[in-house]
C-alpha cells in the first residue's frame, strides 16, 4: 500500500523510533471500529508468527481466509501493508500487530525479514526513487512561461472581478443589516461562496461557508459575524492595493483568497531543521473533505507549524505524524508574514518526550502572544497555543479554562472531550495545547501520565 | 476614542439594523485608533462602516485582557493509591465496554481488578462512569476499581450521579428522609447492607405513615441480611389490615427458622399432614417392616386466623380450594420439621409421597418452602424424585436465589452418574447460574450434549466456564459444525478468547 506521504521524504535518513507508546498507536487508527478490531487482535496468540528487525515489524494473522494474512509495518514512517482485503488504512491487522508490539515486544522474534517483507521494502525504495527522478525530470522540463503567465493573469482578472462582486454583496448586507432573515440561511452564503469558487477564489468561499454557522448560535453571534464580514472586506481592500503592501502580508492575503504554493515546489527550498514535537491534532469534515490539522512545535526555535492533510470521507489520512512524537525534521513553511502552514521535507522520528513541553505561563501571556500574532496576520483563524499550569473544568453547560492568575476563558463548544480531558488531568494544573480564536480555546492535547494525550 | 468597547458596540448595532435604518456612530479621533478610523473616508457608507468594523474588531481582539474568574475550580483529584491496570487489561475493558456481546463479561474483569487492587485507567473513566448509570449492580461492582480519580470525576458530572447512593452516613439518612421513592429505596438498601439494625429502625419509624406502594417495596429490602432480629417488625407488619403488606412480611418470616410464625405454621400443617417414620420389623409384638408413610387430609374450612399469616382464601384458577389452603400452610412450614418427624432425608420424603392422591399439593407446598428457605438438598430431591413437570418450571428461579456453592451442589448432584430423572432440567438450571463456575462443575457440564438451538446455553457456558476449561471448550466448539450458525460460533468463540486473555492481562496463569 503506498504511503500517502512517501513522496515527501527523500529516502535514506530514517532510523527507528525507540519507544512507541500505545497512545501514539491509537491515534493512527482510521476509525473507532478498526481500533476496536485491532485491540481484539493485540494478543500475541492471534498471530501465527511475529518478527522484527531494526526497521520493521511483521506478523502472520489467521483471518477468515484460507492463508494467514501477511501484515507488516515499516517503523520509520510508520507505513503499513497487509494482504487482507480491507480498505481501511491502516487495517485492523496492522493496528493489532502494532498494539501487540507496544504491549509485548518480547513476543517478536528478532530475525531476518522473510521474503515478503524484503520485497515490500525494496518496492517502496524503488517507488521513492522513481518519484524523485520524476520530480527532477519535471524540473528539467522546459516550461512554457508565456502560457503560464497568461493563465496567471487570467486568474488575477477573475479574482478581481469576483472580489468586486463580493464587495457589492457585503455592502448590500450592511445596508439592510445582519438581522435580515435571508442572511441567516445557509443558501444565502452558499450562493456567494459558489460565486467565489467560479471566480477562482476558493479560500474566500471557505470563509463564507463558515458564516451561517457563526450567525446561528451564541449571544455575541452578530458581533462575531460582523468581525468575520469586516475581515473579508479588509481582504478585498488589501487585495486592491496589494502592490503597496509588504511582501509577507501580500502572501497572507493571496493564500487566504486561494492561491496556495505547491508543496513540491516548497520542498525545493530550504527548511527549518529542528527537533519538532507533534503537539496536537484535529480532524474535521469541511465541505465533504476530511481535513486533518497537525500542530508541531520546534523545541529550539519555539516556532509552531501546521501540517495539513486532506482526504475524501472514508479514505485514509496521513498517519506519519501521531501526536506525542518527537522528530528530528526539516520543515518548509509556506510563505507569509506569520508562517504557520508547513510541509515536512525530511524527518527522523526520535522518541517520545519524557517531560512536558514548555508553555505560556498564563492566559495574559496567551492574549499578548495572540495580539502579536494578529499584528502579523490580521486574518489569523486559529492561534496554536501551549499553556502551562491551566485547569480545564466544567461550568454550567460548558467548560472553562482557568489559569494560575485566576483568569478564565471559555472552552470552544465544539470540544466534546472535556470529560476525557478532566479524567486525564484530574483537575490538576498542567500543560495543555490547543487553538485560540480570540473568543474561545479549543483544547487538543494535554500532558498526563508522562505523555502527550491527544483528543481532537 | 473614549472607549473601544462602546465604539465597537455602536458599530455592531448599526450593522445589525443596517445603515439604511441607523446612522453609523460618530467616533472621536483623539487617539491612534480613533485617528485611523477617522481616516477611513473612501468609498461609500457601507464600505466605510465595514472598514471601521475591521479596525475596531481587530483592535478589540488584539488588545483584550483575560477576565478574572469569579469562581474557583473544583479541588483536584486526590492521589491514587491503587496502581492502574495493565495496558492489556485496559484494552480488554475497552472492548467489553464497546462490544455488546462482551458486556456480560465486565463482572469478571472487575473481579480480577478488585482482587489485584488495580483501578480503571483515566482514559476509560468516562466510558465506565457512563456505563454504571445504567445498572445498579455494575455501579456497586465498579466502585472499588474506579480509584480516587474515578470517584472524584463521578462527583463532577451530574449525569453520572443517576442511581448513585450517597456514601456518607449523613447523606444517606438525608436521602432516606427527603429523597424521591427511588432514592429512598436505594438509600435503604445500601443502609441495610451496611447496618441492618439502622435500616430496620428507619422502616419501623415510617411504618404507620408510609403510602402502600412504597411500604411494600421497603419491606422487601429486609430480605437483605435477613435475621431473627427482624422477627418483631415482620410480625408487626402481619397485623396490618392490608393484604399487600402482610404478604411480603409472611414471605420473609417463612425464610427464618425458629420463629413464632414458624411454630404457628408447623402446628397447623401437622394437623393435616402426618409423617410416620420407617419402622423395622419386630418379632414381638409381631410386625412386618413398615415403610416411611405420609398421610394427608385436607382442611375442612378456612380458619380466619390464617389470614394474618398471609394465607389466602381464594385459590388461583385450576387449583382446588382446600388443596390451596394446605399448600400455603406447607409452604410456610419449616422443611426441617418433616425431616425430624420422619427421621429421614428429603429424598426419602419426596419418594414416599409418590402414590398419594394429594401429591401435587405437597409438592407445590414443598417447592415454595424450598424457595423461601433456600434448601439446595430439597431442590435436588424434588428434581430427582418429584414430578418433573411440576418442579422443573420453578427450579431455575429457586436456584437463582441460592448462593453459588448451593447452586453447584444441586447441579453436581444432577450430573452424578446414577441420576435417572431430572437431568433434563440442567440447561435451564445453568441459565440461572450467573456466578463463575467451579472447575468441577465446568468439567461436568463441558461434556454435556447441547441440543441444537440452545444458543443461550452455549453463551452461558462461554461466559461462566472455569478459566482452566476454556481451551478444551474452544477445541470442542471449533471443530463442531451444524448445530450452530457460523455467525454464532464466531460470537461464542470471541467470548472464550476474551476470557482466555483476561487472566494473563492481570498477570495470572489460569
Amino acid at each position: 500500500m503506498p504511503c500517502s506521504c512517501a513522496e515527501l521524504h527523500p529516502k535514506g535518513c530514517w532510523t527507528r523510533v525507540t519507544t512507541w507508546t500505545e497512545a501514539q498507536v491509537v491515534t493512527l487508527a482510521p476509525d473507532a471500529g478498526s481500533l476496536a478490531a485491532g485491540r481484539a487482535l493485540a494478543a500475541p496468540r492471534h498471530w501465527v508468527s511475529l518478527g522484527t528487525d531494526a526497521d520493521a515489524l511483521w506478523g502472520m494473522c489467521q483471518g477468515s481466509g484460507k492463508n494467514p494474512y501477511q501484515t507488516q509495518i515499516d517503523l520509520t514512517e510508520p507505513a503499513f501493508k497487509c494482504s487482507c482485503p480491507s480498505r481501511k488504512f491502516p487495517c485492523k491487522h496492522a493496528l493489532g500487530l502494532f498494539l501487540a508490539y507496544v504491549a509485548t515486544p518480547a513476543a517478536f522474534a528478532a530475525t531476518a525479514p522473510p521474503a515478503w517483507v524484503v520485497e515490500w521494502r525494496a518496492g517502496r525504495a524503488r517507488r521513492a526513487e522513481t518519484k524523485a527522478n520524476a520530480a527532477e525530470e519535471q524540473a528539467e522540463k522546459p516550461v512554457d512561461l508565456a502560457a503560464q503567465a497568461k493563465r496567471a493573469a487570467r486568474r488575477e482578472d477573475n479574482v478581481q472581478a469576483g472580489l468586486q462582486e463580493l464587495a457589492l454583496r457585503l455592502h448590500d448586507l450592511l445596508r439592510n443589516g445582519l438581522a435580515q432573515p435571508e442572511c441567516q440561511t445557509y443558501a444565502y452564503w452558499n450562493d456567494i461562496a459558489a460565486r467565489m469558487v467560479d471566480a477562482q477564489a476558493p479560500g474566500l468561499a471557505r470563509l463564507l461557508r463558515a458564516l451561517p454557522g457563526t450567525l446561528a448560535a451564541g449571544d455575541d453571534r452578530y458581533a462575531r459575524a460582523l468581525h468575520k464580514v469586516a475581515g473579508l472586506h479588509l481582504l478585498i481592500e488589501g487585495f486592491s492595493r496589494l502592490d503597496t503592501l509588504p511582501p509577507g502580508l501580500r502572501e497572507e492575503i493571496r493564500a487566504l483568497i486561494g492561491w496556495t504554493a505547491k508543496g513540491e515546489e516548497l520542498l525545493q527550498g530550504d527548511g527549518v531543521r529542528d527537533c519538532w514535537l507533534v503537539t496536537g491534532r484535529r480532524v474535521d469534515e469541511e465541505d465533504r473533505l476530511i481535513t486533518q490539522r497537525t500542530w508541531l512545535f520546534g523545541l529550539t526555535t519555539g516556532q509552531p507549524a501546521l501540517v495539513l492533510a486532506f482526504a475524501p470521507p472514508g479514505q485514509p489520512l496521513d498517519v506519519s505524524l501521531p501526536p506525542g512524537l518527537l522528530l528530528d525534521a526539516e520543515l518548509v513553511y509556506y510563505p507569509g508574514n506569520l508562517p504557520l502552514r508547513a510541509v515536512v521535507k525530511t524527518r527522523t522520528p526520535v522518541t517520545a518526550p519524557t517531560a512536558p513541553p514548555t508553555g505560556l505561563p498564563d492566559l495574559a501571556a496567551l492574549y499578548a502572544a495572540y495580539g502579536a500574532a494578529l499584528a502579523r496576520n490580521p486574518w489569523l483563524e486559529a492561534f496554536p497555543a501551549q499553556l502551562a499550569g491551566v485547569i480545564c473544568y466544567p461550568r454550567g453547560a460548558g467548560w472553562v479554562l482557568h489559569d494560575a492568575a485566576g483568569a478564565a476563558v471559555p472552552v470552544h463548544p465544539r470540544c466534546s472531550w472535556g470529560w476525557h480531558l478532566l479524567a486525564h488531568t484530574g483537575g490538576h494544573p498542567g500543560w495543555l495545547m490547543g487553538e485560540w480564536d480570540g473568543y474561545a480555546f479549543l483544547p487538543l492535547a494535554c500532558w498526563a501520565e508522562g505523555e502527550v494525550i491527544n483528543f481532537g | 476614542m473614549a472607549d473601544l468597547t462602546t465604539a465597537w458596540d455602536g458599530v455592531t448595532n448599526t450593522a445589525i439594523a443596517g445603515i439604511a435604518r441607523q446612522e453609523p456612530p460618530a467616533l472621536v479621533a483623539d487617539d491612534a485608533v480613533g485617528r485611523l478610523c477617522a481616516n477611513l473616508t473612501t468609498g461609500e457608507k457601507a464600505a466605510r462602516l465595514l472598514n471601521t468594523a475591521g479596525v475596531l474588531g481587530l483592535c478589540r481582539l488584539a488588545g483584550a485582557l483575560p477576565t478574572p474568574d469569579a469562581a474557583t475550580p473544583p479541588p483536584p483529584a486526590p492521589p491514587d493509591t491503587q496502581p492502574p491496570c495493565s495496558a492489556a487489561a485496559a484494552r480488554l475493558l475497552q472492548r467489553a465496554l464497546e462490544t455488546p456481546p462482551l458486556a456480560p463479561l465486565l463482572p469478571e474483569w472487575i473481579a480480577l481488578a478488585t482482587h489485584h487492587g488495580q483501578r480503571v485507567p483515566p482514559a476509560l473513566l468516562p466510558a465506565v462512569l457512563g456505563a454504571i448509570t445504567k445498572s445498579a449492580e455494575l455501579r456497586a461492582a465498579f466502585l472499588p476499581v474506579l480509584g480516587a480519580r474515578g470517584r472524584w470525576l463521578a462527583h463532577l458530572n451530574p449525569a453520572w450521579q443517576a442511581g448513585a447512593v450517597p456514601e456518607g452516613d449523613a447523606e444517606r439518612q438525608a436521602a432516606w428522609e427527603t429523597g424521591t421513592k427511588a432514592e429512598r429505596l436505594a438509600a435503604l438498601r445500601a443502609q441495610r447492607a451496611l447496618d441492618p439494625a439502622v435500616a430496620r429502625a428507619w422502616l419501623e419509624e415510617v411504618r404507620a405513615s408510609e403510602p402502600l406502594d412504597a411500604l411494600t417495596a421497603f419491606i422487601e429490602v429486609l430480605g437483605v441480611c435477613l435475621g431473627l432480629a427482624d422477627e418483631g417488625l415482620l410480625e408487626a407488619f402481619l397485623d396490618d389490615k392490608r393484604k399487600t403488606v402482610r404478604r411480603p412480611a409472611a414471605e420473609l418470616l417463612a425464610r427464618l427458622p425458629d420463629t413464632a410464625f414458624a411454630r404457628r405454621m408447623t402446628e397447623r400443617a401437622r394437623q393435616w399432614v402426618t409423617v410416620t417414620p420407617e419402622q423395622p420389623a419386630s418379632l414381638f409384638p409381631p410386625r412386618r417392616k413398615q415403610p416411611l408413610a405420609v398421610t394427608v387430609t385436607l382442611p375442612a374450612a378456612y380458619d380466619p386466623a390464617w389470614a394474618r399469616d398471609g394465607i389466602e382464601e381464594t385459590p388461583p384458577q385450576g387449583i382446588g380450594v382446600k388443596g390451596w389452603w394446605l399448600q400455603q400452610l406447607i409452604a410456610g412450614t419449616l422443611l426441617a420439621c418433616w425431616e425430624n418427624a420422619g427421621q429421614c432425608s428429603s429424598a426419602a420424603l419426596v419418594t414416599a409421597i409418590g402414590e398419594l392422591d394429594d401429591r401435587d399439593t405437597l409438592l407445590r407446598g414443598w417447592l415454595s418452602a424450598t424457595k423461601r428457605q433456600r434448601r439446595d438438598d430439597w431442590l435436588l430431591a424434588l428434581l430427582r424424585h418429584g414430578a418433573p413437570a411440576r418442579v422443573q418450571p420453578d427450579a431455575a428461579a429457586i436456584l437463582a436465589d441460592m448462593r453459588p456453592e448451593a447452586r453447584e451442589r444441586v447441579l453436581l448432584g444432577l450430573c452424578a452418574p446414577d441420576v435417572t430423572q431430572g437431568r433434563a432440567a440442567i440447561p435451564a438450571l445453568l441459565q440461572a447460574c450467573d456466578h463463575p463456575w467451579s472447575e468441577a462443575l465446568s468439567r461436568a457440564v463441558i461434556g454435556l450434549r447441547i441440543d441444537a438451538g440452545q444458543y443461550t446455553l452455549y453463551e452461558n457456558l462461554a461466559r461462566h466456564l472455569h478459566p482452566t476449561c476454556l481451551t478444551a471448550c474452544r477445541q470442542k466448539w471449533q471443530s463442531q459444525s451444524g448445530d450452530i450458525s457460523d455467525w454464532f460460533k464466531d460470537r461464542i468463540l470471541k467470548i472464550l478468547d476474551f476470557r482466555t486473555e483476561i487472566h494473563p492481562a492481570f498477570g495470572e496463569n489460569p
